[in-house]
Protein backbone atom coordinates (compact mmCIF):
# COMPACT_ATOMS: atom_id res chain seq x y z
CA UNK A 1 0.00 0.00 0.00
CA UNK A 2 1.64 3.46 -1.16
CA UNK A 3 0.55 6.31 1.36
CA UNK A 4 -0.51 9.58 0.01
CA UNK A 5 1.05 12.85 0.91
CA UNK A 6 -0.55 16.20 1.78
CA UNK A 7 2.33 18.93 1.24
CA UNK A 8 2.10 22.56 1.86
CA UNK A 9 4.87 24.64 -0.23
CA UNK A 10 5.03 27.95 -1.31
CA UNK A 11 5.57 28.57 -5.48
CA UNK A 12 6.71 31.80 -6.33
CA UNK A 13 5.18 33.62 -3.34
CA UNK A 14 2.26 31.63 -3.39
CA UNK A 15 0.90 29.03 -0.99
CA UNK A 16 -0.46 25.76 -2.48
CA UNK A 17 -1.78 22.38 -0.89
CA UNK A 18 -1.86 19.16 -2.82
CA UNK A 19 -2.50 15.19 -1.98
CA UNK A 20 0.03 13.56 -4.28
CA UNK A 21 1.54 10.38 -4.37
CA UNK A 22 5.77 9.77 -3.29
CA UNK A 23 6.93 8.42 -6.57
CA UNK A 24 5.84 12.35 -8.55
CA UNK A 25 9.08 13.92 -9.33
CA UNK A 26 8.83 17.49 -8.42
CA UNK A 27 9.07 18.75 -12.05
CA UNK A 28 6.28 16.76 -12.81
CA UNK A 29 4.40 18.11 -10.20
CA UNK A 30 5.38 22.04 -10.86
CA UNK A 31 4.12 21.55 -14.36
CA UNK A 32 0.87 19.34 -14.43
CA UNK A 33 -0.15 20.07 -10.97
CA UNK A 34 0.45 23.76 -10.68
CA UNK A 35 0.21 24.30 -14.37
CA UNK A 36 3.35 25.99 -14.29
CA UNK A 37 4.63 25.11 -17.55
CA UNK A 38 7.83 27.20 -18.07
CA UNK A 39 9.93 24.15 -16.40
CA UNK A 40 11.15 22.13 -18.96
CA UNK A 41 11.60 18.51 -18.58
CA UNK A 42 14.48 16.99 -20.96
CA UNK A 43 16.64 14.58 -19.74
CA UNK A 44 15.34 13.11 -15.96
CA UNK A 45 18.17 12.04 -14.95
CA UNK A 46 20.14 15.47 -14.13
CA UNK A 47 22.45 15.89 -17.10
CA UNK A 48 20.46 18.98 -19.37
CA UNK A 49 19.39 21.46 -16.62
CA UNK A 50 16.13 22.41 -18.28
CA UNK A 51 14.20 21.75 -14.79
CA UNK A 52 16.08 24.05 -12.73
CA UNK A 53 14.52 25.56 -10.22
CA UNK A 54 15.36 27.42 -6.87
CA UNK A 55 14.62 25.49 -3.62
CA UNK A 56 14.89 27.47 -0.27
CA UNK A 57 17.15 30.05 -2.53
CA UNK A 58 19.40 27.34 -4.06
CA UNK A 59 18.98 25.68 -7.56
CA UNK A 60 18.62 22.39 -8.09
CA UNK A 61 17.36 19.89 -10.76
CA UNK A 62 13.46 19.27 -10.26
CA UNK A 63 14.06 15.85 -12.06
CA UNK A 64 16.03 15.08 -9.18
CA UNK A 65 13.52 15.85 -6.52
CA UNK A 66 10.28 14.75 -5.33
CA UNK A 67 7.38 16.71 -5.30
CA UNK A 68 6.96 15.36 -1.47
CA UNK A 69 10.29 16.82 -0.76
CA UNK A 70 9.07 20.49 -1.62
CA UNK A 71 6.98 20.46 1.83
CA UNK A 72 7.38 22.97 3.97
CA UNK A 73 10.04 24.81 1.05
CA UNK A 74 9.97 27.64 -0.76
CA UNK A 75 10.41 27.19 -4.86
CA UNK A 76 11.22 29.44 -7.44
CA UNK A 77 10.66 28.82 -10.75
CA UNK A 78 11.04 30.64 -13.96
CA UNK A 79 7.75 32.22 -13.82
CA UNK A 80 9.03 34.31 -10.75
CA UNK A 81 11.62 36.41 -13.07
CA UNK A 82 8.65 38.49 -14.60
CA UNK A 83 6.93 39.53 -11.00
CA UNK A 84 10.09 41.28 -10.10
CA UNK A 85 11.30 44.19 -11.72
CA UNK A 86 15.11 43.43 -11.02
CA UNK A 87 14.84 39.79 -12.16
CA UNK A 88 13.05 40.95 -15.14
CA UNK A 89 16.08 42.64 -16.53
CA UNK A 90 17.83 38.94 -17.15
CA UNK A 91 14.74 37.94 -19.19
CA UNK A 92 15.71 41.52 -21.13
CA UNK A 93 19.30 41.13 -21.74
CA UNK A 94 18.53 37.60 -23.01
CA UNK A 95 16.06 39.23 -25.58
CA UNK A 96 18.70 41.87 -26.76
CA UNK A 97 21.14 39.58 -27.23
CA UNK A 98 19.12 37.10 -28.73
CA UNK A 99 20.30 34.38 -26.37
CA UNK A 100 17.42 31.82 -27.31
CA UNK A 101 16.23 30.33 -30.14
CA UNK A 102 13.99 27.44 -29.73
CA UNK A 103 13.38 28.45 -25.93
CA UNK A 104 13.44 24.50 -24.59
CA UNK A 105 16.59 25.03 -22.52
CA UNK A 106 15.86 28.51 -22.24
CA UNK A 107 14.20 28.30 -18.45
CA UNK A 108 16.86 26.49 -16.51
CA UNK A 109 19.45 28.70 -18.25
CA UNK A 110 17.65 31.75 -16.72
CA UNK A 111 17.34 30.22 -12.64
CA UNK A 112 20.94 29.43 -13.50
CA UNK A 113 21.81 32.88 -14.48
CA UNK A 114 19.52 34.64 -11.79
CA UNK A 115 21.59 32.34 -8.77
CA UNK A 116 24.88 33.28 -10.88
CA UNK A 117 24.67 36.95 -10.86
CA UNK A 118 23.35 36.83 -6.88
CA UNK A 119 26.89 35.59 -6.16
CA UNK A 120 29.74 38.07 -6.44
CA UNK A 121 32.07 35.13 -7.36
CA UNK A 122 31.28 35.24 -10.53
CA UNK A 123 33.25 37.85 -12.60
CA UNK A 124 34.95 36.68 -15.54
CA UNK A 125 33.86 34.84 -18.97
CA UNK A 126 35.81 31.17 -18.03
CA UNK A 127 34.48 31.47 -14.65
CA UNK A 128 30.57 32.18 -16.12
CA UNK A 129 31.13 29.45 -18.95
CA UNK A 130 31.88 27.29 -16.63
CA UNK A 131 29.00 27.72 -14.47
CA UNK A 132 26.76 27.18 -17.59
CA UNK A 133 28.27 24.01 -18.60
CA UNK A 134 25.66 22.48 -16.59
CA UNK A 135 23.00 23.96 -18.83
CA UNK A 136 22.96 22.21 -22.39
CA UNK A 137 21.75 24.05 -25.37
CA UNK A 138 21.34 22.19 -28.74
CA UNK A 139 20.43 24.94 -30.85
CA UNK A 140 24.38 26.37 -29.97
CA UNK A 141 23.11 29.21 -28.88
CA UNK A 142 25.83 29.40 -26.15
CA UNK A 143 28.25 32.59 -27.50
CA UNK A 144 24.89 34.99 -27.29
CA UNK A 145 24.41 33.46 -23.69
CA UNK A 146 27.38 34.36 -22.54
CA UNK A 147 27.34 37.78 -24.06
CA UNK A 148 23.83 38.30 -22.02
CA UNK A 149 25.86 36.63 -18.90
CA UNK A 150 28.66 39.46 -19.35
CA UNK A 151 26.17 42.12 -19.83
CA UNK A 152 24.07 41.22 -17.27
CA UNK A 153 26.95 41.02 -14.54
CA UNK A 154 28.42 44.57 -15.85
CA UNK A 155 25.32 46.25 -14.48
CA UNK A 156 25.25 44.11 -11.49
CA UNK A 157 29.04 45.72 -10.65
CA UNK A 158 28.07 48.98 -11.62
CA UNK A 159 25.29 49.05 -8.35
CA UNK B 1 11.63 7.69 -16.99
CA UNK B 2 9.57 8.02 -14.05
CA UNK B 3 10.52 5.98 -10.79
CA UNK B 4 8.11 2.76 -9.77
CA UNK B 5 5.74 3.31 -6.12
CA UNK B 6 7.69 3.35 -2.86
CA UNK B 7 6.51 5.01 0.13
CA UNK B 8 7.97 7.87 2.06
CA UNK B 9 9.25 8.96 5.22
CA UNK B 10 10.82 12.37 6.66
CA UNK B 11 13.09 12.18 9.67
CA UNK B 12 14.63 14.86 11.34
CA UNK B 13 17.12 12.86 13.64
CA UNK B 14 19.49 10.11 13.04
CA UNK B 15 17.81 7.49 15.78
CA UNK B 16 14.42 8.02 14.01
CA UNK B 17 16.55 7.17 10.26
CA UNK B 18 17.74 4.31 12.24
CA UNK B 19 14.36 3.06 13.26
CA UNK B 20 13.23 3.09 10.24
CA UNK B 21 16.55 1.59 8.23
CA UNK B 22 16.30 -1.59 11.07
CA UNK B 23 12.76 -2.22 10.62
CA UNK B 24 11.97 -2.42 6.61
CA UNK B 25 13.38 -4.37 4.21
CA UNK B 26 14.45 -3.21 1.06
CA UNK B 27 14.58 1.01 2.28
CA UNK B 28 16.92 3.27 0.90
CA UNK B 29 18.62 6.26 2.69
CA UNK B 30 18.25 9.68 0.44
CA UNK B 31 20.34 12.78 0.51
CA UNK B 32 20.97 14.90 -2.34
CA UNK B 33 19.42 12.17 -4.18
CA UNK B 34 21.95 13.55 -7.17
CA UNK B 35 22.75 10.26 -7.65
CA UNK B 36 20.20 7.76 -5.87
CA UNK B 37 16.98 9.40 -8.17
CA UNK B 38 18.30 9.11 -11.73
CA UNK B 39 19.04 5.67 -10.84
CA UNK B 40 14.83 4.83 -9.94
CA UNK B 41 14.00 7.03 -12.99
CA UNK B 42 15.62 4.50 -14.47
CA UNK B 43 14.28 2.19 -12.34
CA UNK B 44 17.42 0.71 -11.79
CA UNK B 45 16.90 1.16 -8.27
CA UNK B 46 13.55 0.43 -6.57
CA UNK B 47 13.24 0.59 -3.21
CA UNK B 48 10.42 0.18 -1.48
CA UNK B 49 10.99 2.75 1.48
CA UNK B 50 12.80 6.20 0.78
CA UNK B 51 14.12 7.66 4.71
CA UNK B 52 14.73 11.37 3.70
CA UNK B 53 17.58 12.60 5.95
CA UNK B 54 18.37 15.46 4.32
CA UNK B 55 16.39 17.75 6.94
CA UNK B 56 18.80 15.74 9.81
CA UNK B 57 20.20 19.22 10.72
CA UNK B 58 23.23 17.97 13.20
CA UNK B 59 24.47 16.15 10.00
CA UNK B 60 25.74 19.13 8.13
CA UNK B 61 27.97 20.63 10.61
CA UNK B 62 31.96 21.00 9.99
CA UNK B 63 33.84 20.85 13.58
CA UNK B 64 37.22 21.55 14.19
CA UNK B 65 38.92 20.01 16.91
CA UNK B 66 42.57 19.77 17.83
CA UNK B 67 43.75 17.27 15.78
CA UNK B 68 41.29 16.75 13.06
CA UNK B 69 38.23 18.40 11.51
CA UNK B 70 35.16 16.75 11.70
CA UNK B 71 32.38 17.25 8.43
CA UNK B 72 28.35 15.77 9.00
CA UNK B 73 27.50 13.53 6.18
CA UNK B 74 24.87 15.75 4.61
CA UNK B 75 27.45 18.25 4.14
CA UNK B 76 26.96 19.49 0.40
CA UNK B 77 29.47 20.15 -2.55
CA UNK B 78 28.59 23.63 -2.49
CA UNK B 79 29.19 23.93 1.56
CA UNK B 80 32.73 22.09 1.69
CA UNK B 81 33.65 24.52 -1.23
CA UNK B 82 33.17 27.39 0.64
CA UNK B 83 34.10 26.05 4.12
CA UNK B 84 37.01 28.26 5.99
CA UNK B 85 37.95 25.89 8.27
CA UNK B 86 38.38 23.00 5.20
CA UNK B 87 40.07 25.94 3.30
CA UNK B 88 42.57 26.52 5.53
CA UNK B 89 43.44 23.15 6.35
CA UNK B 90 43.10 21.26 3.69
CA UNK B 91 42.39 23.61 0.34
CA UNK B 92 43.01 20.23 -1.86
CA UNK B 93 39.50 19.78 -1.10
CA UNK B 94 37.86 22.45 -2.86
CA UNK B 95 40.62 22.47 -5.47
CA UNK B 96 38.90 18.52 -6.50
CA UNK B 97 35.34 19.56 -5.71
CA UNK B 98 35.22 22.26 -8.60
CA UNK B 99 35.58 19.05 -10.80
CA UNK B 100 32.14 17.47 -9.35
CA UNK B 101 29.34 18.25 -12.06
CA UNK B 102 28.21 21.58 -11.89
CA UNK B 103 27.54 24.03 -9.33
CA UNK B 104 23.64 23.22 -9.40
CA UNK B 105 24.17 19.47 -8.71
CA UNK B 106 27.15 20.53 -6.14
CA UNK B 107 24.35 22.83 -4.41
CA UNK B 108 22.30 19.47 -3.66
CA UNK B 109 24.84 16.57 -3.29
CA UNK B 110 26.39 15.42 -0.16
CA UNK B 111 30.08 14.38 0.57
CA UNK B 112 28.22 10.83 2.48
CA UNK B 113 26.19 10.28 -0.36
CA UNK B 114 29.21 10.22 -2.56
CA UNK B 115 30.97 7.54 -0.63
CA UNK B 116 28.13 5.65 -0.26
CA UNK B 117 27.66 5.52 -3.68
CA UNK B 118 31.44 4.88 -4.27
CA UNK B 119 32.02 5.32 -7.65
CA UNK B 120 35.75 5.00 -8.25
CA UNK B 121 35.99 7.97 -10.63
CA UNK B 122 34.55 10.18 -7.70
CA UNK B 123 36.32 12.85 -6.24
CA UNK B 124 35.44 12.45 -2.57
CA UNK B 125 36.37 8.94 -2.64
CA UNK B 126 39.83 10.31 -3.64
CA UNK B 127 40.06 13.05 -1.28
CA UNK B 128 39.24 10.76 1.53
CA UNK B 129 42.03 8.14 0.77
CA UNK B 130 44.37 11.20 0.17
CA UNK B 131 43.44 13.05 3.59
CA UNK B 132 43.71 9.68 5.59
CA UNK B 133 39.95 9.59 7.04
CA UNK B 134 37.92 8.09 9.02
CA UNK B 135 34.35 6.79 8.43
CA UNK B 136 32.40 7.22 11.09
CA UNK B 137 28.97 4.91 10.76
CA UNK B 138 26.00 4.01 13.47
CA UNK B 139 23.41 1.32 13.22
CA UNK B 140 20.97 1.03 16.37
CA UNK B 141 23.58 -0.98 18.31
CA UNK B 142 26.79 -0.15 17.01
CA UNK B 143 28.97 2.69 16.44
CA UNK B 144 32.40 2.19 14.11
CA UNK B 145 34.54 4.11 12.94
CA UNK B 146 35.82 2.86 9.39
CA UNK B 147 39.51 3.93 7.89
CA UNK B 148 39.68 4.94 4.55
CA UNK B 149 41.44 1.89 3.34
CA UNK B 150 38.89 -0.33 4.67
CA UNK B 151 35.92 1.94 3.52
CA UNK B 152 35.64 1.22 -0.57
CA UNK B 153 35.68 -2.28 -1.45
CA UNK B 154 34.58 -2.27 -5.34
CA UNK B 155 32.32 -0.41 -7.82
CA UNK B 156 29.55 0.62 -6.10
CA UNK B 157 30.60 -1.49 -3.29
CA UNK B 158 31.83 -0.04 0.76
CA UNK B 159 31.96 -1.74 3.90
CA UNK B 160 28.84 0.11 5.33
CA UNK B 161 26.07 -2.40 6.10
CA UNK B 162 22.26 -2.23 5.67
CA UNK B 163 21.72 -0.96 8.78
CA UNK B 164 24.29 1.71 8.77
CA UNK B 165 24.32 5.45 8.38
CA UNK B 166 27.62 7.71 7.58
CA UNK B 167 26.88 10.23 9.96
CA UNK B 168 30.94 12.22 9.63
CA UNK B 169 34.23 12.29 8.38
CA UNK B 170 37.39 12.80 10.19
CA UNK B 171 39.78 14.68 8.20
CA UNK B 172 43.01 14.37 10.49
CA UNK B 173 45.38 17.49 10.17
CA UNK B 174 48.55 17.43 8.76
CA UNK B 175 51.40 17.88 10.92
CA UNK B 176 54.50 18.36 9.05
CA UNK B 177 55.41 21.12 5.96
CA UNK B 178 53.31 19.61 3.00
CA UNK B 179 52.69 20.12 -0.59
CA UNK B 180 49.49 19.09 -2.18
CA UNK B 181 47.82 18.58 -5.65
CA UNK B 182 44.94 17.39 -7.31
CA UNK B 183 44.33 17.06 -11.55
CA UNK B 184 41.89 14.85 -12.94
CA UNK B 185 41.24 14.47 -17.07
CA UNK B 186 37.70 14.44 -18.19
CA UNK B 187 35.36 14.32 -21.71
CA UNK B 188 33.63 17.75 -20.44
CA UNK B 189 33.59 20.31 -18.02
CA UNK B 190 31.50 18.68 -14.92
CA UNK B 191 31.42 15.06 -16.14
CA UNK B 192 33.25 12.64 -14.23
CA UNK B 193 37.15 11.85 -14.48
CA UNK B 194 38.60 9.51 -17.21
CA UNK B 195 41.45 9.28 -14.67
CA UNK B 196 42.03 11.82 -11.35
CA UNK B 197 44.72 12.27 -9.27
CA UNK B 198 45.77 13.52 -5.97
CA UNK B 199 49.07 13.79 -4.13
CA UNK B 200 50.70 14.80 -0.88
CA UNK B 201 53.58 14.89 -0.26
CA UNK B 202 55.19 16.08 3.76
CA UNK B 203 58.59 16.75 4.29
CA UNK B 204 60.98 17.30 7.71
CA UNK B 205 63.62 19.85 8.97
CA UNK B 206 65.76 18.24 6.59
CA UNK B 207 63.84 18.13 3.28
CA UNK B 208 63.59 14.41 3.17
CA UNK B 209 60.38 13.17 2.23
CA UNK B 210 58.95 11.77 5.65
CA UNK B 211 55.05 10.89 4.09
CA UNK B 212 53.70 10.77 0.78
CA UNK B 213 49.87 9.52 -0.09
CA UNK B 214 49.52 8.97 -3.97
CA UNK B 215 46.41 8.42 -5.20
CA UNK B 216 44.59 7.25 -8.54
CA UNK B 217 40.74 7.36 -9.46
CA UNK B 218 38.95 6.00 -12.87
CA UNK B 219 41.13 3.21 -13.56
CA UNK B 220 40.27 0.53 -11.02
CA UNK B 221 37.19 -1.48 -9.73
CA UNK B 222 37.81 1.47 -6.72
CA UNK B 223 40.87 4.20 -5.83
CA UNK B 224 43.90 3.42 -5.91
CA UNK B 225 46.83 3.95 -3.38
CA UNK B 226 50.07 3.63 -4.87
CA UNK B 227 52.14 2.21 -2.28
CA UNK B 228 55.19 1.39 -4.37
CA UNK B 229 55.19 5.06 -5.62
CA UNK B 230 54.89 6.44 -2.05
CA UNK B 231 57.65 4.03 -0.06
CA UNK B 232 59.89 5.20 -3.69
CA UNK B 233 59.61 8.72 -2.73
CA UNK B 234 59.68 8.31 0.59
CA UNK B 235 63.28 9.43 2.22
CA UNK B 236 64.57 10.94 -0.59
CA UNK B 237 65.53 14.76 -0.85
CA UNK B 238 62.31 16.90 -1.91
CA UNK B 239 65.17 18.56 -4.85
CA UNK B 240 65.59 15.13 -6.19
CA UNK B 241 63.32 14.32 -9.44
CA UNK B 242 60.49 12.01 -7.36
CA UNK B 243 59.02 10.65 -11.16
CA UNK B 244 62.05 8.59 -12.02
CA UNK B 245 60.08 5.77 -10.46
CA UNK B 246 59.96 2.62 -13.15
CA UNK B 247 56.38 3.11 -15.12
CA UNK B 248 55.75 -0.20 -14.81
CA UNK B 249 55.20 -0.47 -11.17
CA UNK B 250 52.13 1.79 -12.47
CA UNK B 251 50.39 -0.03 -14.30
CA UNK B 252 50.83 -3.08 -12.84
CA UNK B 253 48.67 -1.99 -9.50
CA UNK B 254 45.53 -0.60 -12.09
CA UNK B 255 43.27 -2.07 -14.22
CA UNK B 256 41.50 0.68 -16.37
CA UNK B 257 38.73 -0.73 -18.94
CA UNK B 258 37.88 0.65 -22.20
CA UNK B 259 34.97 2.24 -22.47
CA UNK B 260 33.09 4.61 -25.04
CA UNK B 261 35.48 7.89 -23.49
CA UNK B 262 38.75 6.12 -24.05
CA UNK B 263 40.76 3.06 -24.66
CA UNK B 264 42.28 1.36 -21.56
CA UNK B 265 45.88 1.74 -23.58
CA UNK B 266 44.87 6.09 -23.35
CA UNK B 267 44.13 5.54 -19.35
CA UNK B 268 47.33 3.94 -18.80
CA UNK B 269 49.11 6.86 -20.62
CA UNK B 270 47.06 9.57 -18.95
CA UNK B 271 47.80 7.55 -15.50
CA UNK B 272 51.22 8.30 -15.92
CA UNK B 273 51.24 11.46 -17.33
CA UNK B 274 49.06 12.78 -14.51
CA UNK B 275 51.00 11.20 -11.82
CA UNK B 276 53.94 12.80 -13.05
CA UNK B 277 52.26 16.14 -12.95
CA UNK B 278 50.50 15.49 -9.44
CA UNK B 279 53.93 14.94 -7.86
CA UNK B 280 55.72 17.57 -9.67
CA UNK B 281 52.95 20.13 -8.50
CA UNK B 282 52.98 18.93 -4.87
CA UNK B 283 56.85 19.08 -5.15
CA UNK B 284 56.73 22.86 -6.37
CA UNK B 285 54.31 23.77 -4.23
CA UNK B 286 56.75 22.67 -1.22
CA UNK B 287 59.70 24.52 -2.55
CA UNK B 288 57.74 27.87 -2.94
CA UNK B 289 56.52 26.89 1.13
CA UNK B 290 60.24 26.28 1.55
CA UNK B 291 61.42 29.59 -0.36
CA UNK B 292 58.76 32.30 1.57
C1 LIG C 1 24.73 15.29 -14.00
C2 LIG C 1 25.52 14.75 -12.82
C3 LIG C 1 26.90 14.78 -12.86
C4 LIG C 1 27.64 14.30 -11.80
N1 LIG C 1 29.01 14.36 -11.87
C5 LIG C 1 29.75 13.95 -10.82
C6 LIG C 1 31.17 14.04 -10.83
O1 LIG C 1 31.78 14.51 -11.80
N2 LIG C 1 31.84 13.59 -9.75
C7 LIG C 1 31.19 13.08 -8.65
O2 LIG C 1 31.84 12.70 -7.68
N3 LIG C 1 29.87 12.99 -8.60
C8 LIG C 1 29.12 13.41 -9.66
N4 LIG C 1 27.75 13.32 -9.58
C9 LIG C 1 27.12 12.68 -8.38
C10 LIG C 1 26.99 13.66 -7.23
O3 LIG C 1 28.25 14.01 -6.73
C11 LIG C 1 26.14 13.12 -6.08
O4 LIG C 1 25.88 14.20 -5.28
C12 LIG C 1 26.76 12.07 -5.18
O5 LIG C 1 27.28 11.00 -5.89
C13 LIG C 1 25.70 11.47 -4.27
O6 LIG C 1 25.37 12.33 -3.22
P1 LIG C 1 23.87 12.57 -2.81
O7 LIG C 1 23.89 13.29 -1.52
O8 LIG C 1 23.13 13.18 -3.91
O9 LIG C 1 23.38 11.06 -2.53
P2 LIG C 1 22.02 10.31 -2.86
O10 LIG C 1 21.79 10.27 -4.32
O11 LIG C 1 20.93 10.84 -2.01
O12 LIG C 1 22.40 8.86 -2.36
C14 LIG C 1 23.36 8.04 -3.00
C15 LIG C 1 23.50 6.72 -2.27
O13 LIG C 1 24.10 6.94 -0.99
C16 LIG C 1 23.25 6.47 0.06
N5 LIG C 1 23.43 7.43 1.17
C17 LIG C 1 23.27 8.78 1.10
N6 LIG C 1 23.58 9.34 2.29
C18 LIG C 1 23.95 8.33 3.12
C19 LIG C 1 24.39 8.29 4.48
N7 LIG C 1 24.53 9.39 5.24
N8 LIG C 1 24.68 7.07 5.01
C20 LIG C 1 24.56 5.95 4.27
N9 LIG C 1 24.15 5.93 2.99
C21 LIG C 1 23.85 7.12 2.40
C22 LIG C 1 21.87 6.42 -0.54
O14 LIG C 1 21.04 5.48 0.12
C23 LIG C 1 22.16 6.04 -1.97
O15 LIG C 1 22.33 4.67 -2.07
C24 LIG C 1 26.98 13.77 -10.65
C25 LIG C 1 25.58 13.74 -10.60
C26 LIG C 1 24.84 14.23 -11.68
C27 LIG C 1 23.34 14.18 -11.61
Amino acid sequence: MINKFKIETIVNDKKYTKIIEPRLLASDFIRDNLNLTGTHVGCEHGVCGSCTIKIDGVTSRSCLKFAVQLHGKKVETVESLNSNPQKKLILKTFKKFHALQCGFCTPGFLITVDELIENEKFQSENEIRKALSGNLCRCTGYENIIKAVLELIKIRNKK
Amino acid sequence: MKPSPFNYLNVTTIENALDALSSNDNARLIAGGQSLVPMMNFRLAQPDLIIDISNINELKNVTEEKDYVEIGSLLTHTNAINSICLKKYFPVISNALKNVAHHTIRNQGTVGGSIANADPASEWPLLINLLDCSIKVKSKKNTREIPATKFFESHFVTNLKENEIIISIKIPKIQNLYGWSFHEESPREGDFAIVETGVIIEIENNNIIKNANIIIGGVDEKVIKLNNIENFIIGMNINEDLCKFDEKIVLTNIHPISDNHSSEEYKKHLSIVLLKKAINSAKKQILSKLND
